[in-house]
């Protein structure tokens, strides 16, 4: 019942921010959305089907899918501090997307441009998991390495490449919806939904799996397999949002923690409700990036670092953790 | 869709029959080579400035490539006099060439049609010439050319360094436009120099015909780039593909070839409007 | 039947075991005793799959493990291992649910009410007391259909109230499954079973 409520709760405000989104810009609507649902012309239609309805499905759509892959990081790592950003992932699809852009192989926005993005994104994570000591910390200590390696290969390729549509360094580290547009969306859509599926498919096994290694082998689930079907999941919802926004931080990280605290640590739940809340989350930041300064447009990563990181704090700070210690 | 190049707008030289007491000048004012050159005094250049793009001059070193004086190539040219502007950097540079007591000379810097004048005499003066001053001052034409309800958007793009800019009012193309006869959609919204892209301001700009500069637009991946970028397909200009491209540096040079280069740009955009 | 077969293993240079067969019979509840280091969680180790023996084989009801996939592991026998991760606040209830209703034994219902795990359903599994954790995890693998159980030192967080209890349960099932209990401290309670095996 609490859950039902909470569930409504947080669908509606994410539907105030959405129309709210549509509403709100440069361009000063004369009539009411209502109204403009069945036209297609005129400034105003345009404004708000063409521009603004593209970054407000992707903020939905790229929120949600982060909010996912958040959770899916934190499940299969056994690690609150897991984060897609943490472990390569990130910064795999942005090396994947700069090469293939600067490659001349692929322009911005198109199909092969997220289908390198979420290879790039697969092969880093792979590559952190064969790199990383099997113990302790070593695990998220090496995809912090190995991101730095990896963005510093994308900050050499953007440095070095004059080719239009590669954007520069700060667009990819800090993500912007800018450049959405319906084509873009309609391209990645595809790839978070074969995330979305993926993650939902191994939610229950996370459970499971979160009792422990040996002790989810014994329950009769095959954790290699398990840990890859999560990295896959990971890099189609990650890769995907990338290739089109750049990397955002914090809100994989932030969106597992608010979510545990809401309806608990059981992972198929927590999918449901962490898509509701990264797009929520995404909604209002985008709202921020482009409003504040208007007409100037601030990184998204910037407002979601500036709102995130101090809610993750109080969070950790006022409730009773989700997720005990235990040495 | 059309294009000016740098060639195609030829220099107007004045020829005063007077002689100059400066033997070796290295321009590095924005634009003041081609001044130089435009004052009959061409012999006298030995390096030039990045934005004097002429190609007559293109057997004369570039001084400050990348914007940035390279200290060492004037001194090896035994310059005699150097022209310099507001613009001209790095300070330290200065510093070092005012250091070796050759005679430096700032020029004002322009990014308005109305000061061409005041920066080809100032030129004009220090090379001891003002005869040929006068008559290079003399070929701008005052008169505005007929009115044209056309709206015209300037963008200032460097798609590789991800910079999408808005002109407004200020931003030289301005003055250019409304020279023209056109409405400088931006400048009349914008109070700003440059502001950044917004698909929205695009859209509520809603422009007729775009200005570009040629390298901007290959910045972009050439028209089919710039009709992908947000708000732009949703404009009048953009929907039509009425886009126009200039030279990078001869659009807002500010110097003798300006004035041939109007009328020229005013026939390529009544051209495009009606596209 | 389980039978270990001529297995050796080691860590390095340290010989766990070498040439060691044992057999763990259906129907019957066995003991496996020793001191600390003898390779008592080793050997269930090796029987649940997470490690394999460097020769030898171990085979359950005629099926060799290592040709077995995981799920097809977890059908035949269940395994409590010596200890469970708690860090996430999942409910009791929510960490039985862990296992699918399809793979629930029948006598799920009866190891509820005799571990006094009811009760504890919508509490925090966190907020246990370790004895309380301990009854959680022996349930849950008790709780999986399988033919054979075995529970690696179920018994050391209980107090004698509980430690009846359980042994009560384990000679219960070992009437219709084979059992495999762990402990270092064999004395006291081998009368409960049927079968013991010593490593030394």
């Amino acid at each position: 019942m609490k859950k039902l409520l909470l569930y409504l709760l947080f669908s509606t405000i994410g539907l105030v921010l959405f129309a709210f989104s549509l509403r709100t810009g440069i361009v000063q609507l004369h009539s009411s959305l209502w109204s403009l649902l069945t036209q297609h012309t005129g400034v105003d239609a345009t404004t708000v089907w063409q521009i603004r309805l593209p970054r407000a499905l992707g903020a939905v759509v790229i929120g949600g899918g982060l909010g996912i892959a958040g959770v899916m990081a934190q499940g299969i790592f056994r690690n609150p501090l897991a984060e897609p950003t943490l472990i390569g992932l990130s910064s795999g699809a942005t090396l994947g997307t700069i090469t293939v852009i600067s490659s001349g192989a692929a322009t911005y926005g198109s199909r092969t441009n997220a289908a390198s993005a979420v290879l790039f994104a697969i092969l880093a994570a792979v590559l952190v998991q064969l790199l990383a000591p099997n113990k302790g910390y070593g695990f998220l200590l090496t995809g912090i390495a190995l991101s730095a390696i990896l963005t510093a290969m994308a900050g050499l390729i953007i440095s070095i490449s004059s080719k239009p549509g590669i954007q520069s360094l700060a667009f990819w580290n800090f993500g912007s919806l800018s450049l959405l547009t319906n084509h873009t969306l309609q391209v990645i859509a595809p790839f978070i939904e074969v995330g979305v599926i993926i993650s939902f498919f191994v939610a229950r096994r996370l459970d499971a799996y979160s009792l422990g290694e040996t002790s989810s082998h014994y329950l009769g689930i095959n954790p290699k397999r398990l840990r890859l079907l999560a990295i896959i999941a990971m890099a189609f919802l990650v890769g995907a949002s990338v290739s089109a926004v750049g990397s955002i931080a914090f809100l994989g990280l932030l969106v597992p923690h608010i979510v545990r605290l809401l309806v608990g640590p059981a992972h198929r739940r927590m999918l449901t409700f962490s898509a509701i809340i990264g797009a929520t989350l995404l909604l209002l930041a985008d709202l921020l990036a482009r409003t504040i300064f208007q007409p100037h447009e601030i990184p998204l990563g910037l407002i979601t670092s500036l709102i995130g990181a101090p809610l993750l704090i109080l969070l950790l700070r006022t409730k009773q953790s989700q997720w005990v210690a235990n040495d | 869709m059309s294009d000016i190049s740098a060639a195609d707008i030829t220099l107007p030289i004045v020829h005063s029959g007077e002689v100059s007491a400066i033997k070796r000048v290295v321009a590095l004012a924005n634009g003041s080579a081609e001044i130089v050159a435009a004052l009959g005094y061409e012999p006298l250049l030995v390096g030039r400035d990045v934005a004097s793009t002429m190609p007559s001059l293109k057997t004369i070193p570039i001084d400050n490539p990348g914007h940035n004086i390279s200290t060492e190539t004037v001194l090896a040219q035994k310059p005699d006099l150097i022209l310099i502007d507001s613009n001209t950097s790095p300070t330290s540079a200065l510093i070092t060439l005012k250091a070796t007591g050759i005679k430096i000379v700032t020029i004002p810097s322009t990014f308005e049609l109305k000061t061409i004048g005041e920066k080809e005499q100032a030129i004009a003066s220090t090379l001891g010439v003002p005869l040929a001053g006068k008559l290079l001052v003399q070929q701008i034409n005052s008169s505005t050319q007929k009115s044209d309800p056309t709206k015209v958007l300037f963008l200032y793009l460097r798609g590789s360094s991800s910079i999408y800019l808005i002109g407004g009012k200020g931003s030289g193309a301005d003055s250019l436009i409304t020279a023209m006869g056109f409405t400088d959609i931006g400048a009349a919204n914008l109070a700003q120099p440059f502001s950044a892209m917004s698909a929205e301001e695009l859209i509520k700009l809603n422009p007729d015909v775009i200005l570009l500069m040629t390298k901007g637009l290959a910045s972009v991946g050439g028209i089919t780039g710039l009709i992908q970028l947000p708000g732009i397909a949703q404009t009048s200009a953009g929907k039509h593909k009425r886009v126009v491209t200039v030279d990078d540096s001869l659009l807002l040079s500010f110097g003798p070839r300006t004035i041939p280069l109007i009328p020229r740009l005013r026939a390529d955009i009544v051209k495009a409007s009606i596209l | 039947m389980i039978e270990i077969k001529k297995i050796s293993f080691a860590y390095g240079d340290n010989h766990i075991f070498e040439d060691f067969s044992a057999v763990v019979s259906n129907k019957c509840a066995t003991l496996l005793g020793g001191p600390n280091g003898s390779g008592k969680s080793t050997l269930l180790q090796l029987i649940g799959g997470v490690r394999a023996p460097d020769s030898g084989s171990i085979v359950i009801n005629g099926h060799a493990i290592s040709n077995l996939k995981t799920k097809e592991q977890a059908q035949l026998r269940s395994i409590s291992p010596q200890r469970r991760i708690f860090e996430l606040a999942f409910t009791v209830k929510e960490i039985f649910a862990v296992v699918k209703p399809k793979q629930r034994a029948s006598h799920s219902g009866e190891i509820f009410e005799a571990l006094d795990l009811y009760e504890l359903f919508e509490a925090k599994v966190t907020e246990l007391s370790l004895g309380q954790q301990q009854r959680v995890s022996v349930a849950l693998a008790l709780i999986q259909r399988a033919e054979y159980y075995l529970l690696d030192e179920p018994l050391s967080a209980q107090d004698a109230i509980y430690t009846q209890k359980l042994l009560g349960l384990i000679s219960i099932l070992s009437k219709t499954t084979g059992i495999l209990v762990i402990s270092h401290s064999t004395g006291h309670i081998a009368q409960y079973f049927d079968e013991n095996i010593y490593l030394s």
